[in-house]
């Protein structure tokens, strides 16, 4: 078995696993179908005594001397599920899968599937990787997914993190479902080119438990947002967004009780700044105990939405309990800053709700035990933008 | 080092040479931890067995260090059957420790510090597990450390037993220490109350986000033993605990939680070991003085539910402290007592834009929802301003409760200003849930209650509000209105003023505002429902020197009209007239001459 560049804990993807002929290669489109097995194989090699393993992917392959340069294609056609695993080993199965550093870039190139799904597992981080999915970026069929993290039992799968990854063009790029707890994603970037114009996609997609999403971009630069979301949160328990910033997508958060997920309890949203589109955050029924601080919210440019914050009307005002507002900034809107259709428990703490066309806060629908303390409301915005009313 | 849980005391050695051997340049280096031995050709696989029984692992000089593993399943199995420190850094600067995952194994033993750093500056510790550790990580005089994505775990039930635990202790004089993305987990059954997920004593800035602190018996513990603790911070963070899920004892000053969330242990309903949600200034002998600055911004509390029967108790108890903020934040669903809760003497505390709704939001941590008894109680405090709070709804279903609840019956409460409170009875459609009193106010001084909404108070003795044995209260433009009785005041009350109310809808004015007899000091005009009832309060004539108060149990202005009364007295001076009419202002006194037996009416204005 040559192992010309793996130690001792580093299984090395360039190096030859499972039985292969061959290990990852940079820099060609007809490795990709190799490339992708030979990662498999360095997975499966890592995860062989338990302890688990560095998996490296260098940023360059050949040798010191004979470097060969560019990114690593992936096709991921000719594996199991036509994704990269990494299975569940029992007690949980410790990987750090990283590259080294940025520059570190696999380039997907089978549509419709997912590039990595950690299923059952735990404690695995990835870190230093660009991931772009190439088969998307003018597909409008090709759902492909970036990083999927599942837990088959709930709670039964924990610790995962990413950690200045970038992922690039990926309609989903990262789907957290089934009550996966402790996930930490920290200084990642999500973007989708100018020539993006592939399938309208959620960027984020969480329903797990104690999510920490700190100091991430989410960016969309394609040609049309519509129907791009870039976080969803439902099905989950304290789950929170910290020091990022959303910028482009038509939605920015939406957050809620959807399709048949549990409700969202105890989301936190601190520090953001989100410019769309459309509204900034969307609730649809089940949002308990959310509370946004020190946040911003206006349109994205050249755009025109008319709500930037929207509860919507619902059967009932318990489906928006207890939701904070403290030290935002809503401006540039059409109609609404923010806007009650429902709810009940809803706390404005300071802020300023200014330059937002017709109200700066408005109550639209029979919410009940709103507190408005201390905001500012007044018409004009530092941008010039008025509004009619202060609150409706 | 040789994995495979073997060859423990040799693979201790073999780290401390690695160690000595990363310092000897004075540059430092990477000491990797590969996650299992051998060759990649013919790798041992396992745990690194460590017996530290030969003292820890060492680190000094200030030579920059990067001790790490190779992924987060580097694993060291201490097995020592007198535990002990892993590692025990002093006086160096910047060693960071990356993808480790540390255990004790309970069969040796679980005391000691895996990660002991004394002093020294720029300490990091990435992405560390620690499992089984009596104390996983201390820092004592240190400065400029951070704690990134790590998880310190208890979960063996082997350590059930155990107390006197701490995930994080900062102590010694630590300055700017930084908690980011951690997780601290007891998981193991009933913690006793001094098993701390973080303690603090005596340190200057520390910064927590993002962090979750789960089922100790104290989550977070604030003091300072010698000197003081200053400048903390928490944010974004969750606490629940099987006691209190923060206490802040005395030397704490500018301590500032925002976006929090704290809740009882999901397993317990709270309070089962007889402490508070959050305790602040708590302790006995504590003065205000010693706790100063402390600041919840929209925080959320909710879950210490238990029912007095089990010892249930405040949700954010205050006891001694002064500069105490409360802004915005829910405070429902806290059980026997209160909320929030004032009880030990603190002064200068603003609470503003709170909601203290009795039932815990429906999205709670079980189906079945949860009460508190009052939404705000003070029994011993001063210099309080209670602005735009929202108190409905609270009571539990055996007894009604009190939107805010003043009593001060053996200790001091006065100067509470409150302003723009909604105490209004029953919300959501409860119907098991009744309010006794919007606000209750028993021997306390000097308050304001001004421009709320006191109403929704059904039950037989229910008032808007209630002042009993009270003194110097100004309460004005408050709603009064749909209870049993709009305003009651009782006992010694003096110097009571109440304008410009509405108590309309009430069938009498002594139920629109009920005062018992003879008080004095007491004026109540401009209300509707008790000013502008436009009602006979008596057509008797009375004798002697009489006046509203006397002849009707009536606060307010009142004009009686009298014929052949010869010579009508008003505040003791003779006005020679025999008839007409006349007004007396809250307190004026009027006569009729001895033996004259005027015709008379006397009509409330």
């Amino acid at each position: 078995m040559p192992t010309l560049y793996s130690e001792p804990g580093v299984i090395n993807a360039l190096d030859t696993w499972g039985g292969l002929a061959f290990g990852m290669v940079a820099g060609s489109m007809s490795a990709a179908a190799d490339n992708a097995q030979a990662l498999q194989a360095a997975i499966n090699e890592a995860q062989t005594g338990g302890q688990g393993a560095i998996v490296l992917i260098p940023s360059f392959s050949g040798s010191i001397l004979s470097p060969q340069y560019g990114p690593y294609y992936i096709d991921t056609s000719g594996l199991t599920g036509q994704k990269i695993t990494i299975p569940s080993s029992g007690t949980g199965t410790p990987l750090l899968i990283c590259g080294t550093g940025p520059g570190t870039t696999l380039i997907m190139l089978t549509p419709n599937t997912r590039l990595f799904e950690a299923d059952s597992s735990s404690y695995v981080t990835f870190q230093d990787l660009t991931v772009v999915d190439a088969s998307a970026e003018t597909s409008t069929t090709s759902l492909g997914t970036a990083f999927y993290f599942n837990s088959k039992g709930v709670g039964t799968s924990q610790g995962y993190k990413l950690f200045r990854v970038n992922i690039v063009d990926f309609p989903q790029a990262i789907h957290v479902v089934n009550q996966v707890y402790d996930l930490d994603i920290l200084e990642c970037t999500v973007s989708y080119d100018d020539s993006y114009s592939g399938v309208s996609c959620i960027s984020m997609f969480l329903s797990g438990a104690q999510i920490n999403v700190e100091q991430c971009v989410f960016d969309f630069a394609g040609p049309s947002a519509s129907g791009m979301m870039a976080v969803q949160v439902t099905g989950s328990s304290y789950v929170r967004l910290t020091d990022s910033e959303i910028t482009g997508f038509e939605t920015g958060i939406e957050i809620g009780q959807i399709s048949g997920a549990m409700p969202a309890i105890g989301s936190r949203f601190t520090g953001l700044d989100i410019e769309c589109t459309g509204p900034c955050v969307s609730m649809v029924a089940g949002v308990y105990d959310a509370s946004f601080v020190n946040c911003s919210f206006q349109p994205a440019s050249g755009s025109s939405p008319t709500v930037g914050i929207k509860i919507p009307s619902s059967s009932s005002n318990a489906n928006f309990d207890t939701i904070r507002f403290t030290a935002c900034t809503v401006t540039g809107y059409v109609s609404h800053g923010l806007e009650l259709s429902s709810g009940q428990n809803v706390q404005v703490n300071g802020g300023s709700f200014s330059g937002n066309g017709t109200a700066g806060i408005a109550i639209i629908g029979p919410a009940t035990e709103i507190q408005i303390t201390g905001a500012n409301c007044i018409g004009t915005s530092n941008s010039g933008a008025t509004q009619q009313y202060g609150f409706t | 080092m040789v994995a495979g849980g073997v060859n423990a005391a040799q693979n201790a050695q073999a780290l401390q040479q690695a160690i000595i051997a990363a310092q000897a340049s004075g540059e430092g280096g990477i000491v990797l931890v590969p996650s299992f031995s051998g060759s990649i050709t013919a790798p041992t696989y396992g745990y690194y067995a460590v017996d530290i029984s030969g003292g820890p692992i060492t680190i000094a000089g200030d030579v920059p260090l990067l001790i790490c593993g190779t992924g987060p399943g580097t694993k060291l199995l201490v097995q020592s059957s007198g535990g002990g420190n892993l590692f025990d850094i002093s006086d160096s600067a910047s060693v960071t420790f990356q993808d480790l995952f540390v255990e004790y194994d309970h069969t040796f033993s679980v005391d000691g510090t895996a990660f002991s750093f004394s002093a020294g500056s720029g300490h990091s510790l990435f992405r560390i597990k620690v499992l089984n550790c009596r104390y996983p990580a201390a820092f004592s005089g240190t400065s400029h450390v951070r704690m990134l994505g790590c998880f310190f775990d208890y979960a063996n039930n082997k350590l059930a037993s155990l107390s006197d635990v701490k995930a994080v202790q900062i102590t010694g004089a630590s300055k700017d220490t930084t908690i980011s993305q951690c997780t601290f987990s007891w998981s193991v059954g009933d913690a006793a109350s001094t098993d701390y997920g973080i303690f603090i004593d005596q340190l200057s800035g520390l910064k927590v986000n993002d962090t979750q602190v789960a089922g100790f018996g104290t989550g977070i513990q604030i003091q300072a033993s010698s000197a003081a603790t200053t400048d903390v911070r928490f944010i974004a963070s969750r606490a629940d605990a099987y006691g209190s899920c923060v206490v802040i004892n005395s030397k704490v000053y500018d301590v500032s939680f925002v976006d929090c969330h704290f809740q009882a242990s999901e397993s317990y309903l709270g309070t089962a070991i007889g402490s508070a949600g959050i305790a602040v200034g708590t302790d006995p002998g504590t003065t205000n003085s010693q706790i100063d600055t402390i600041r919840f911004t929209s925080c959320s509390l909710t879950g210490n539910a238990e029912l007095s029967s089990a010892g249930g108790k405040y949700g954010l108890e205050i006891g001694a402290g002064q500069n105490i903020q409360i802004l915005g934040g829910d405070y429902s669903g806290n059980g026997a007592t209160a909320g929030i809760s004032i009880v030990g003497g603190a002064i200068e505390v603003q609470i503003v834009g709170a909601n203290c709704i009795g039932l815990e939001f429906e999205g709670g941590k079980d189906a079945t929802p949860l009460y508190q008894l009052y939404g705000i109680e003070i029994t011993d405090g001063a210099d309080i301003q209670i602005i735009g709070v929202n108190c409905s709804g609270n009571g539990n279903p055996m007894t009604p409760g009190d939107g805010i609840h003043i009593d001060g019956t053996g200790a001091i409460v006065s100067d509470v200003r409150i302003v723009g409170a909604i105490c209004a009875g029953p919300v959501f459609s409860s119907s098991s849930i009744q309010q006794n009193t919007g606000i209750y106010v028993k021997s306390a001084q000097e308050l304001v209650v001004k421009d709320c909404t006191l109403i929704g108070s059904a039950t037989s003795i229910g008032y808007g509000l209630y002042l009993e044995s009270v003194s110097d209260v100004t309460v004005r433009a408050c709603d009064l209105y749909d209870n049993t009785v709009g305003l009651g005041i009782e006992g010694s009350a003096g110097n009571v003023f109440v304008r410009d109310c509405n108590a309309s809808g009430y069938s009498s004015y002594t139920s629109a505002i009920a005062v018992a007899a003879a008080l004095v000091g007491i004026e109540v005009t401009n209300c509707a429902g008790y000013n502008d009832t436009h009602q006979p309060l008596s057509s008797t004539p009375p004798s002697g020197t009489f006046t509203a108060i006397t002849v009707a149990n009536y606060y307010g202005p009142a004009v009686f009209y009298a014929t052949n009364a010869f010579n009508v007295t008003i505040d003791g001076q003779m006005t020679r007239l025999g008839s007409g009419g006349f007004t007396l202002a809250p307190g004026e006194t009027a006569a009729f001459p001895s033996g004259v037996t005027p015709t008379f009416v006397m009509i409330g204005n």
